[in-house]
This record gives C-alpha cells, structure tokens and sequence, in this order.
C-alpha cells in the first residue's frame, strides 16, 4: 500500500575545505509496505530513519524520491495532495509530551485531524473523539484535560489515538516507547498490537530497539548512514544477520538474564555523519570483518535469498553474487 | 494558576507591594472624577503657588489649580498613554516578529533589518524625532512612545517562535491537516506569549517615563492637559522659588507608578519562568 | 564499605515539605557491582546525589547516614567532603557532554583534579593524564589532550569522563545510567570498558539503571527501587531467577525480550508522582496480589533468603 522509491534528502552542510557540501541523511531509500504489515526501520542516531519517517509523511520536503500510496503518486506537496496523503498516514512521535500542543485540551487536537483532513465535519469530530479515547483505554473525561496534566502513557494514548483519527491505512511510530517508563512500555506495545490486529493497519515502526522491533515487526529494515544496509523477514533477519552491522547491533542487545552466554560483535568507534559519503561500503572503517575487496566495488544492496537483500561486498562474494535488487 | 499567583506572593512580598501600588494608582485614577474636589482644568488666579494645606491637600500651581485633583487626573492620562502605547507596540510588534520568524527568508530579513534600524537610535531620542513629526496630541504620544518598543516584542515574539517552530507539536499539527496560517495562530502563538507577557509589564513603566519625558520638554501633551510629566515641566522653574510641590508631587506619582509596573515585572517573570525559582 | 542507612530525603516546594526517599538502605560489599535499579521518579539518581552530598538546593537530607570505610559522610565538612568525592566515591553521569566543562580543552580538565587532588607536577599531571585516556580506550590520547568537548563524540565524552572520574583513584563509582544517551553499539563498547576497570582496579561500583538488561550484563547485587524506597535486594542470579516483589516480577515481564515473539505484559497504572505516595504498601494499587493489609501498612523487610531481602506482605504468594 506504500511505496517509496529512492528517497533523498540531503541538506547542504559548510564542510572543511571549499566547495559545496551535502550530508545526505537519507541516500536512495526504498521501502515497500503491504496493507497489514510491520516494518520497523532500525538504526542508530544520525542513521537517516527518522528523517525518512518525516519525508515519507512530508513533514519534510524530500530532495527527490518517489511515494506512492495505494497506487496513487505522489509527485508534489500540493495542499490537496498533502491532505489525500495524511488521510492515509498517520504518525506517532517519540516524547509524547513534545509532539502534543501544551496549550490546547486534547480532545480537540484529536479531533483537528478528522475535520481538518474532511473526514467528517466539525461537530461529528468532537463527538468520534470519545469512541477514539476509548480505543486507546482512555476515559472519556481525559478529552478536557491538558497535556500536562496526564501521565507519559496517557499522554501516548492521546496521540495514539490522534494519530488513528482520521482512519489512516498507515502508521508511522517513531520511537513510540523510547521516552515511556519500562512498566508503561509495554502497555503501549499492547495497544499498539492489539489496534493492529483489530483494524489491519499498517506499522512502519522506526526504533533504535532490535527487541521492540523482533516483537513487532514482521519485516525489518537496517539503516546504517542513510542506507538500508540489510533488509528481509524479522525472524530470519534475527536468526542469521548477513551484515556485520546487523550482527553487531543484535549482539549489544541486553541479555535477558545474568550469565547467558552470547557472541559479541564489536565495532570500532562511532558512527560517522555521512556527508560526501563514498559509494563503497559506509561501515568500512568500524567493521570487524572489513577486508582490502570492500573498497574496490560500490556497495549495492543486492538480494541473496527470496525476500532478503544485503549491502555488504564480502557477504556477497561468499555467497555467491545475487540479482541486483531494482 | 491562582496557587501559583498565591505561592508567588507570599514568597515576593515585593511583588504584591507592586501589585497593591499599580492597584492603588489604577483606582484612585478611575475615581478621578469622585475624588477629585476640584475640575483640573478650574484656574483660580487669586489661590496661585499656594504650598499644600488642609484646603489643597498637594498646594496649587501657577493658575491656581488644585494639584491634588491634577494628580487625580493625571494618572488617568498617564495609564492610558502606558496601556496604550504598550498595547499598539504589542500587537505590531508581535504580528511582525510572528510573520518574520514563521516564514523566515527574505520577510523575515526584510522585518528584521526594519527591527535593527529602529534599534539603531536612542530610544528617547527615535521617540523624540516620532513625536516632533507628527505633532504634539494624545495620539501621536501614544504612537510615538510605542514605536520604540514595536522591536523588542517584534524581537522577542520572533525569538521564541523559532524555538517553537521545531517543536514536534508544530510537526504534529501539520500532519493533522493544520494549513500553515492555523499552525501559526492556533498551535504556535499560544505557546509564544509567556516572556511577551513579562515584557508588557516592565515596559508599561518605560512607557509612561518615556511619555512623562517627551511631555517634560514640550513634546507630548500640551500644558494645560492634566499629565505627570508636563506639571513636572511646570513646576521646575518655580522649583528655585521655594514652591517645591508643583514637581514634587507629579514627579513622585511617576516613581511610583514605573516602580509598580517593574515590581510585578519582576514578581511575574520569576512566576512564569520556573528556572529563576 | 560504602554503607546508606535509612536515608531519607524531601523536597522543600512552595513551602511544603514532600518526602521524595523513605528510609533507603543498603551496603555495597567491596569490589563488587550494585545495580540501583527502578523507573524515572522512583528516587535512584537522588540516592547517589544524597551519597554524593551533590543534592539540589530545594532537596534535604532529613535522616538516615551515609558510611564510606566506617566514615560517616553526612557529618563531614564541605572541605573534607569534596576530597571524599575525588578519591573515595567518584561519579558519572548521563550526558556526559553536558557534565564536562565547554570551554577548557580535556587536558586542562584532567590535569587540574590530577594537580589538585593527587599533587602532581605539570609535567606529571600531562602524562598521567594521557596515560589515563590510553586506559579507557579513546584512540591518539595526545590529539584528545588537545580537543574540547564539543569536537569529541558521546561516547569519547562519556570516555574522558570515566578519565576524570579515575583521575583520584576512587574507591567506589557511582554511575548513573552511563550507558543511556549512548548508541547501542556504543553503550555495549562503554559496558565492556565499565567491567574491565572494575576487575582491573577492583572498584567498588554503584550503577544506577532502569535497564534489567544491563544489570543482567554487569552487575552482582541488585537493590530494586519504587517510590522512594528499596523493594528488594537480591544477587542478580536470585533476582532473575525468583525475584519475590511483585514490582520487581512486573519489571521483568515488561521488558521487550530480544529474538522472542512474545508480547510483554506490563503493569497497569503508572508511578506514582511525588508527594502523592499512596499510605501503605507504595505498589499495592498497581499490584495483582495486593489484600487489605497491603492498604493499611508498610511491609517491613523480611529475608527471602540469605542475602534476598523483600518489602511485601503477600511475596509468598507470588513466589510459585
């Protein structure tokens, strides 16, 4: 129902030296996304998957790409276009507190979508507000009260809840736990598995937490300086990490309990902002397994099995070379 | 809010002081015409330069005019010259710094720039050229001590809104369908107007030194006109004369009333700004 | 070693006194790593403020002592107490940029506490201090000497803190959530450096966390804190495999388990905010095994085994 093909955004950065700089967050990102489905698009800071959470939803203008919804494309940000594709998407920010209007009572912001998308109009919003609040296990009365006034899982719900308003076929979360106490965590989790399968919405889920995402995405999607460097089936993804970043990242997870034993991939340093960045492999200079081959040819992400690709030169070659995905 | 405010005064006494003087100055203002025994416009040549006594409470001036009731008077007019100029300073300063830093740019260079020319010149001295332009009258006091205030808010509004503007609230209410002019004026003007608020209180009491000032040296209101500044301006050249009163008192009302406005100035950034706690 | 007894500390606001810790107790056993663990609000980073006599103005210590080596702290003068925080208990925190100085190059940061606190010479000071950063990891310490603040990474900064933290040769670290404003693969560089000087130095090491996982990684005791007060203390292998408190077995059902499917289950409610503790038990309105007893009074500590201690009055219940 979502397709995004070779998204950019680059922003202009004063760089050393003289000339024109680019850090290019987000670098030919292309992501498909079935009616139903979890995605979660994993990364650490600076890895370009929250910027393309906001390009795909067009909070921010995308340098260039293309986002097709149900088919439809969606060529320019032209206020009617913009309205047909946020009736569709929705988004769920990180800090609850942060992305909710601190001067206005919450019911009428989860009611602004609904009849400021011409879903319905003003006076039926007001009243879809009361069935929403109760969707996300929130009492009626919480409509009057201010952000502030509610608990960090409450104030989630709400924009749960206003995100959903406008019955949207996909949700974007964006870190939707990272800011929430662990107890509360994991009511959201819930919720969020429990309105997905109530109403077949799609999750693009972008999260730092390989766990949070092993829990609830069905495919996953690893970024690494702006590029998916590893992408396929969440369950194979975990079971046998073809990209060493993948393997490392699954290897810093925390255990679950004291004296499990478990393999360490660690990298080298931290992780560069891509900017000017080369076409050969980005993770070169942290890897464990680097070797001289890695930067002899352009890191393309390439498919070795049905459903998973990889962006790693060696993996490739001691695999056998795939068929060049798109 | 109001156990905030209750909070705030017990532990600033100094700000309720302010709050009770600008109280007291406001009331006995508005009871002007109660109060006031005598019309401030009613000469008596046979009771000039009299010093204050049981019949003038505050003495008379060169035409016989009670002071006490000028006084009176003269506090009505001096508000209103403060509310005034700092409620058109206000809402234009406001309406720009929000325009300039929302849409950022070539508007908000444009907008800017003007900011920094205002800001160029003195105050006293812009508010001066202003006033000497357009003529000495009520309204032109008014405009002119406005003016110079029209950059800080415009400064300030601009300031904050840029800090806003990156919230993820303003985000969220994009994706909500907001179209930008209802982003601006529902989801981001709300959450601009706290050291806005701050800022309205202690200008007030430049504003009415600022107005006092301009009328001081001929610039404002005319003479008859019952103003602080302008008795002031009456009152110095007796001042050798022994007849101290005729300055004293108008000057004294100013004092008080630009200590007022600072006071709750103060009492009222320490209650909005929870850092300063 | 470093021993807390009954600490209790309140917020003064708006003339109101508001108990935030309520009676805190434990003791670190030498060479060993503590974990202090609970949720945002639960009172573990003003724990180590207290220990640290590092409390914000509006706080206050109202009863309780603070033993390092059989010293008590709490009575100490300020003179005396700041030698204490440089060669006895040293601490890091959680945003390592922000608790660095930004206007001094790290040479001059680490050599001032290398002058002041341990005597050394300029010249002395440079190399130890340069011998310091080799020690925890950072690459080119000499170009690091050099760099300020803001031209390092989070991690180089968390790095240069631990640096500065080890410049006096503590005896007991106290960090607080180290690893949080961290990357993943990061976090897990700064945990292996964590463990490897504790072994190395034989640091005593008071880690506060919300994270089960990383206690799970590093640590040999755990204290588990809610609402202000310690609710179990267990070794780390008792708590994984049979914590008694019901909060503690709460916390561990909402962890997100990693390469498993399963849906974490939680706690209803939420904590509850400062100054409107609920009387009795603090947990009893969140807990599923609460009774009437729980309402009416505090549990006192009853010992589950040789070194478990719980704070509930139905934990038989829960433990199958």
């Amino acid at each position: 129902m979502l397709r995004v093909e070779g998204l950019h955004k680059r922003y202009p950065v004063r760089g050393a030296g003289s000339g024109r700089h680019a850090l290019h967050a987000v670098d030919g990102l292309d992501l498909e996304i079935e009616a139903g489905e979890t995605v979660g698009l994993v990364g650490e800071s600076g890895s370009g998957k929250s910027t393309a959470g906001r390009c795909i939803l067009r909070l921010e203008e995308p340098t260039s790409g293309l986002i097709a919804v149900d088919g439809v494309r969606l060529a320019e940000a032209r206020e009617a276009e913009l309205r047909l594709l946020r009736r569709r998407m929705q988004m769920v920010y990180q800090d609850p507190l942060d992305s909710l209007n601190p001067r206005m009572p919450v019911g009428r912001q989860i009611a602004e979508p609904i009849w400021l998308l011409g879903v319905a109009s003003r006076p039926e919003a007001e009243r879809r507000v009361y069935g929403l609040l109760e969707l996300v296990g929130l009492p009626g009365e919480v409509a009057r009260r201010y952000p502030h006034e509610l608990s960090g899982g409450q104030q989630q719900r709400v924009a749960i809840a206003r995100a959903l308003a406008p019955e949207p076929r996909l949700l974007i979360l964006d870190e939707p736990t990272a800011s929430l106490d662990v107890s509360v965590q994991a009511q959201i989790v819930r919720l969020l598995v429990d309105i997905q399968s109530r109403h077949g919405l799609a999750y693009l889920l972008i999260s730092h937490d390989l766990s949070l995402v092993g829990v609830l995405a069905h495919r996953v999607a690893v970024m690494y300086c702006g590029q998916i460097v590893e992408i396929g089936n969440t369950d194979e993804v975990f079971a046998r990490p073809a990209h060493p970043y993948t393997q490392a990242l699954l290897s810093a997870t925390p255990r679950d309990a004291p004296g499990e034993q478990r393999s360490r991939v660690l990298l080298r340093g931290e992780p560069q902002a891509p900017i000017d960045p080369p076409d050969t492999c980005r993770l070169y200079a942290r890897c464990p397994c680097a070797a001289p081959a890695c930067l002899e040819r352009p890191a393309h992400l390439q498919t070795f099995a049905p459903g998973r690709a990889v962006r790693c030169v060696r993996f490739l070659d001691e695999h056998g070379r795939g068929v060049v995905s798109r | 809010m109001f156990a905030d405010a209750a909070y705030l005064l017990r532990r600033h006494p100094v700000s309720l002081a302010g709050v009770l003087l600008l109280a007291l100055i406001a009331a006995t203002a508005l009871a002007a015409p109660v109060l006031a025994p005598a019309s401030p416009l009613a000469t008596n040549p046979g009771d000039a330069l009299l010093p204050p006594s049981p019949r003038h409470v505050l003495g008379t001036d060169d035409f016989g005019e009670d002071l006490w009731s000028r006084v009176l008077w003269g506090g009505r007019i001096d508000l209103l010259i403060a509310l005034g100029a700092v409620a058109v300073a206000l809402l234009s300063g406001c309406a720009l710094g929000a325009v300039a830093g929302f849409c950022g740019g070539w508007i908000d260079e444009g907008v800017m720039r003007t900011m920094d020319v205002l800001q160029a010149f003195p105050s006293f001295i812009l508010a001066m050229g202003v006033a000497a332009a357009l003529g000495p009258s009520l309204r032109n006091l008014i405009v002119s001590v406005a003016l110079i205030n029209v950059a800080i808010y415009a400064r300030l509004m601009r300031a904050r809104l840029l800090v806003v503007k990156h919230a993820p609230y303003a985000a969220a209410a994009r994706a909500a369908g907001n179209p930008p002019w209802r982003v601006l004026t529902v989801h981001l003007l709300p959450n601009c107007l706290t050291p806005v608020v701050v800022q309205s209180s202690l200008q007030s009491g430049w504003a009415i030194l600022t107005a006092a000032g301009l009328s001081f040296i001929g610039l404002g209101v005319r003479v008859p006109t019952p103003e602080w500044g302008v008795m002031v301006a009456m009152g110095v050249p007796r001042i050798t004369a022994g007849a101290w009163w005729i300055s004293f008192f108008p000057g004294m009302c100013i004092a008080l009333a630009v200590m007022g406005f600072n006071l709750v100035g103060d009492g009222l950034q320490d209650l909005l700004d929870p850092q300063r706690r | 070693m470093l021993d807390v007894r009954d600490l209790r500390v309140a917020f003064e606001t708006r003339g109101r006194t508001v108990p935030a810790l309520h009676g805190v107790s434990f003791a670190l056993r030498p060479g060993t790593v503590a974990g202090l663990v609970g949720e945002s609000g639960c009172g573990k980073t003003l724990t180590a403020l207290a220990i640290m006599r590092l409390l914000p103005a509006t706080a206050g210590i109202q009863a309780g002592d603070v033993h390092l080596n059989g010293r008590s702290l709490l009575d100490l003068p300020e003179r005396e107490m700041a030698r204490v925080r440089g060669a006895g208990i040293a601490m890091i925190f959680q945003q390592p940029r922000a608790s660095l100085n930004p206007v001094f190059p790290v040479a001059a940061q680490l050599t001032h506490v290398l002058r002041l606190h341990r005597g050394l010479a300029r010249r002395a000071a440079l190399a130890e201090a340069e011998a310091l950063l080799a020690r925890v990891g950072l690459p080119g310490p000499t170009r690091i000497l050099r760099a300020y603040p803001h031209e390092l990474s989070g991690g180089m900064c968390q790095r240069v803190m631990i640096a500065l933290a080890l410049a006096c040769r503590p005896r007991v670290l106290v960090a607080d959530e180290p690893t949080t404003a961290l990357d993943v693969t990061v976090q897990l560089q700064i945990v292996e450096l964590l463990r490897a000087l504790q072994q190395e130095l034989g640091l005593t090491v008071l880690l506060i966390t919300h994270d089960l996982g990383l206690v799970a990684e590093i640590c040999d005791d755990v204290h588990v804190m809610y609402a202000g007060r310690i609710v179990e203390s267990a070794s780390v292998e008792a708590l994984f495999r049979r914590a008694a408190h019901p909060y503690t077995r709460g916390l561990m059902t909402a962890r997100v388990r990693a390469g498993g499917r399963a849906l974490p289950t939680g706690i209803p409610g939420r904590v509850p905010p400062l100054g409107q503790t609920p009387p009795g038990c603090p947990f009893h309105p969140r807990c599923h095994l609460a009774g009437p007893e729980c309402a009416a009074a505090e549990p006192p500590p009853e010992v589950v085994a040789d070194g478990h201690i719980v704070r509930c009055h139905r934990w038989r219940a829960g433990v199958a």
